[in-house]
């Protein structure tokens, strides 16, 4: 059994991915239990001598913030707040995202800035490590006091509410406490701000969202080498000399690889008619590494945010303050997510146009890469789809962080819709593992038609585990499976080339 | 001073100075001596007889058509004629003017292979201030901005216009009137001078100076109203900032403190709420996010400004000539895309403390809408609107237009990047937010002029200066001056200038 220990060294990209893919358990470090303890300390000694109010301590909360709450109603009003916020709504967040919120809401509230008790965040510990996963819904979050309804429904099992999803199951919270003999955890004054106030929903999504583009913009450089290949295309464009001299990293590192990937081709190398490809081909670097840039910039955005503390009102026992300020708001998040879809939906964008040249019948290519004409309508279709989903991707770049609804009575009246931005990032990812299954679908087809040529000995031995799922279509044949053999595909592929991440993430 | 073009160090400051404030230009001896060895090279070659795409073939689409020797010189022509191809009103002098200083820089590298007096003529008409008259429309950002550039490269013919000293002229009166001569387009001359993304990217490297000094002013105007707010200070301590991490926050956070120092708010001698609404509160939050996306911008629009934006591409020292795609805008209309939205989101956060400002269930004991006539006087109950139609429209813009791409040129350039729409769209966005942004801050004195305790010295002189142009509004009056006096005044960065003198730099 593998075992991740959470404390206050940074939680990177790599670990949460060794995290998730192989199953680790996760533990507290006796540092992190120190200081959570050590927090939770100084608020009891603090609620003791202080009679003044502290918000969300012994106050109302939002626009209810001027009505203090007496030491006898602390607990009560902790598990209200939980039960009041859960007020998630649509479809259910898929279980690995859930899980993810987990992990992060451990490593934020193992600061020790948050005040929470020891025994709520082993909790949360054993929740992941059985992998009792809480239902969330997707709608709900304004991002700003950050995900409150997801963060409640997160939230509600510790008390013994809610439902979780356990051995697959969806089951009540109760029941499954039953079965491990647990009991309920009771809430201390500001324990459950503490579980709510935080930016774990857009986090997970984020995080998820951005482990699969790293993959996927490995995966996009791959194909559209296929499609170059398949188009007779030119390697010129790719020279190191042409990115040296412009600087933006994501296109020196794009046309590296591409030129990498292609080493040996007997194809790239062989005489061509033409002078020059269409963009899509030749811009590859420079529209790849465009969004490899904009990415990185995500990462690091996110690589801050999963490494803080996200919490309100804040605690800090050494200085002996307590500040309620606005570090769940999630504006740095919904500005980076809302960037994250325009990034990737641009890798959809020249993957289709690529697609579309495939089929144009140039370069002694057949017209909708029929191997039968006649009979046969080819691949005039599978390039409509992937149309359709850039369409939509498109659609789902309009930015959510413009946006900002007034709520609870003018108290909280700017919000950061990081949510919303989210979700959408996370679609428009999904839509772009489809958009280059259907290049791959088409670059392979094409592919064959330059036989007996051969491409680079990588590309050879892609196309060669493509081709155990995917067979070339010799005539008309029911396309959706192998479309959705080609997505399986790419999922599967085992990647080993080089990532184009910054280092410092 | 005089700017001396290198092809590397250009920052945005540098582009500001020499577009906007007239500064001289001179190009670097190696610089020159770099042209001149790659036009060496291009023109053995030339003799050679060797096909090259651009200098003796059709290009885009036609590509493949090889032209002979008499045909290349008229093809100069011929080519710049038919990309001068835009529409619209003319474009701002300053983004002219940027992007022929960012093609001079391109071609101080020695990779572009034209003459070295279209370099010359270039910088000669910077320094002597003929500058062509461009349509703001017509780019797709992609094998650059040819429709604008076209229209600059018309002058290295004599052909074209071009404004000289507040005038316009046809390009040739222009050109002797400032007694530059007219170099003509020898072969590779017309694309060396017209493919690159050089004008989005001078309107974004203006854009981006411009914004950073409108947000340092949004953080002004939000230390207005917190004071105006009776706001509780302690969601600006340092510290809460840097368990978070964003450099942004912590910076914004800082220049806060610095405009409310040695105020009775800060001091604590005015009686506070627990907590106040997140328009106040996650001030730090909200704009440091922005400063982050701008410093990401910021850094791309330099790359981007320094590398060589040109197709196809010479290589003197490799002997080689290289057809690529490094006029393709992606890399600049990514970022800026997130630019612009960025500016639009914090004129959101001015917007909801104005209304703070003027909705007496919100303001602390301030009077409905900052009039203490009410009933008889509306006060600033119609300014909200105003800034409410200015943001709509910010939202609208703030739609991306990088993933907007339309194949063109029968399906060569069938991708192409649309930043010169990002570019456009921004300063629109941003037009708008001077208006918002004024008229928080007008909303914000008026507050002040009610409120008897002392303000921070930032405040105070933040205060002191919008006095100097906007009169207490005692009774009603029209407002549409005030406003359009506030937008000019933001514009001017006069507030901000003034209130750096008292309280130092604010990031």
């Amino acid at each position: 059994m593998k075992i991740h220990k959470i404390s206050p060294k940074k939680l990177t990209f790599n670990s949460i991915f060794n995290i998730l893919k192989n199953n680790y358990k996760i533990e507290l470090s006796s540092e992190s239990k120190n200081r959570i303890t050590k927090c939770r300390r100084y608020l009891d000694d603090k609620m003791k001598s202080n009679e003044e109010p502290i918000y969300g301590i012994n106050t109302g909360f939002g626009s209810l913030c001027n009505h203090t709450i007496s030491k006898e109603e602390l607990s009560l009003l902790q598990s209200n707040l939980v039960k009041s916020h859960a007020c998630g709504i649509g479809d259910e967040v898929p279980c690995e995202i859930v899980k993810l919120m987990l992990l992060l809401k451990i490593q934020s509230l193992s600061y020790g800035h948050s005040g929470v008790q020891l025994c709520t965040v082993e909790r949360l510990v054993d929740f992941f490590n059985n992998d009792i996963l809480p239902v969330v819904y997707e709608l709900g979050s304004l991002g700003a006091s950050g995900d409150l309804a997801p963060l409640a429904h997160l939230s509600l099992p510790l008390l013994g509410l809610g439902e979780v999803y356990y051995n697959g199951e969806k089951n009540n919270a109760e029941e499954v406490y039953q079965k491990f003999n647990w009991k309920p955890v009771k809430l201390q004054s500001k324990e459950g701000l503490a579980l709510l106030n935080g930016t774990q929903f857009m986090s997970a999504y984020g995080v998820y969202s951005l482990l699969k583009t790293f993959r996927l913009s490995q995966l996009a450089d791959i194909i559209s080498s296929v499609s170059l290949e398949a188009f007779d295309g030119r390697i010129e464009p790719f020279n190191d000399l042409v990115h040296q001299i412009r600087f933006h990293k994501g296109q020196i590192e794009t046309a590296k690889r591409i030129r990498m990937l292609l080493k040996g081709s007997e194809i790239i190398s062989q005489y061509k008619e033409h002078v020059q490809d269409p963009y899509s081909f030749r811009c590859i670097p420079q529209v790849h590494g465009a969004s490899k840039d904009s990415v990185n910039y995500v990462a690091y955005v996110f690589s801050c945010e999963i490494n803080a503390v996200t919490d309100n009102p804040t605690i800090f026992p050494d200085e002996d303050l307590i500040i309620s300020g606005g570090n769940f708001h999630g504006q740095p998040l919904a500005l980076a997510l809302d960037n994250l879809a325009i990034a990737v939906a641009e890798w959809g964008n020249i993957s289709e146009r690529r697609t579309y040249q495939l089929l144009s019948g140039r370069r002694n290519l057949p017209p909708f890469l029929v191997a039968n004409p006649g009979l046969n309508s080819g691949f005039m279709i599978p390039q409509y789809t992937a149309a359709s989903i850039v369409n939509q991707n498109k659609q789902l770049c309009t930015p959510s962080s413009v946006d900002s609804i007034e709520s609870s009575q003018g108290q909280e009246d700017h919000v950061s819709m990081g949510a919303n931005s989210a979700t959408k990032a996370y679609k428009v990812v999904q839509n772009l593992e489809r958009i280059l299954a259907i290049e791959l679908f088409n670059a392979a087809q094409a592919l064959e038609f330059r036989r007996p040529k051969k491409s680079s000995e990588f590309i050879e031995k892609f196309i060669k585990e493509y081709r155990e799922k995917v067979n070339f279509i010799e005539n008309d044949k029911i396309m959706h499976p192998e479309i959705l053999k080609s997505i399986e595909f790419l999922k599967l592929f085992e990647l080993n080339i080089p990532i184009a991440l910054r280092d410092d993430i | 001073m005089t700017y001396i073009v290198k092809g590397s160090g250009l920052t945005i400051e540098d582009v500001v100075n020499v577009a906007r404030n007239g500064e001289k230009v001179e190009l670097h001896p190696d610089a020159l001596e770099r042209i001149i060895k790659c036009r060496a090279m291009l023109e053995k070659k030339i003799v050679a007889g060797e096909i090259m795409y651009g200098v003796n073939t059709g290009i885009g689409e036609f590509s493949e058509v090889v032209l002979n020797g008499d045909q290349v010189k008229d093809f100069q022509k011929y080519l710049v004629y038919n990309h001068a191809a835009g529409i619209g009103e003319a474009m701002p002098l300053e983004h002219v003017r940027g992007a022929m200083l960012g093609r001079i820089n391109v071609h101080a590298h020695g990779n572009s292979g034209i003459r070295p007096i279209i370099t010359r003529t270039l910088i000669e008409m910077l320094n002597k201030g003929v500058t062509p008259f461009v349509c703001e429309k017509g780019s797709v950002g992609a094998c650059g901005d040819l429709a604008p550039m076209s229209q600059i490269a018309l002058l290295m013919m004599g052909e074209g216009r071009a404004y000289f000293k507040g005038e316009l002229y046809e390009g040739k009166e222009a050109l002797e009137k400032a007694g530059i001569e007219i170099p003509g387009l020898f072969a590779r001359d017309g694309l060396g001078t017209i493919n690159g993304s050089n004008v989005l990217t001078a309107m974004s490297a203006i854009f981006i100076y411009d914004a950073n000094r409108w947000l340092k002013q949004a953080e002004i105007g939000a230390a207005m109203s917190l004071e105006a707010l009776k706001a509780n200070m302690k969601p600006y301590t340092a510290k809460l900032h840097e368990v978070r991490g964003f450099k942004g926050a912590v910076r914004s956070a800082k220049a806060i403190n610095k405009l409310v120092e040695g105020g009775d708010l800060k001091e604590q001698r005015v009686k506070c709420k627990v907590q106040d609404a997140y328009s106040m509160r996650s001030t730090p939050q909200v704009i440091g996010a922005a400063h982050d996306a701008l410093a990401y911008a910021r850094s791309q629009v330099e790359i981007e400004l320094n590398g060589v934006g040109d197709n196809p591409i010479f290589f003197p020292d490799e002997n080689l000539q290289l057809s690529g795609a490094n006029f393709q805008g992606s890399p600049v209309s990514l970022p800026m895309d997130m630019a612009g939205a960025a500016i639009t989101m914090i004129s959101v956060l001015s917007e909801r403390r104005m209304n703070r400002l003027n909705n007496p269930a919100l303001s602390v004991g301030l009077p409905a809408f900052l009039t203490k006539g009410a009933g008889m006087f509306s006060g600033l109950m119609l300014s909200q609107y105003t800034a409410d139609t200015l943001i709509v429209e910010q939202r609208i813009l703030s739609a991306p237009a990088s993933v907007q791409s339309i194949p063109a040129a029968a399906d060569q350039e069938d991708f192409v990047s649309m930043g010169m729409n990002t570019a456009l769209k921004n300063n629109q966005i941003l037009d708008n937010a001077y208006g918002i942004l004024g008229i928080e801050i007008m909303a914000a004195t008026q507050a002040l002029d009610f409120r008897e305790y002392k303000f921070g010295k930032g405040v105070t002189k933040a205060k002191e200066i919008v006095r100097r142009h906007v009169e207490f509004l005692d009774i009603d009056r029209p407002l549409y001056d005030d406003h359009n006096k506030m937008k000019e005044l933001v514009k001017s960065c006069e507030i901000l200038e003034e209130v750096e003198k008292v309280v130092g730099d604010l990031g």
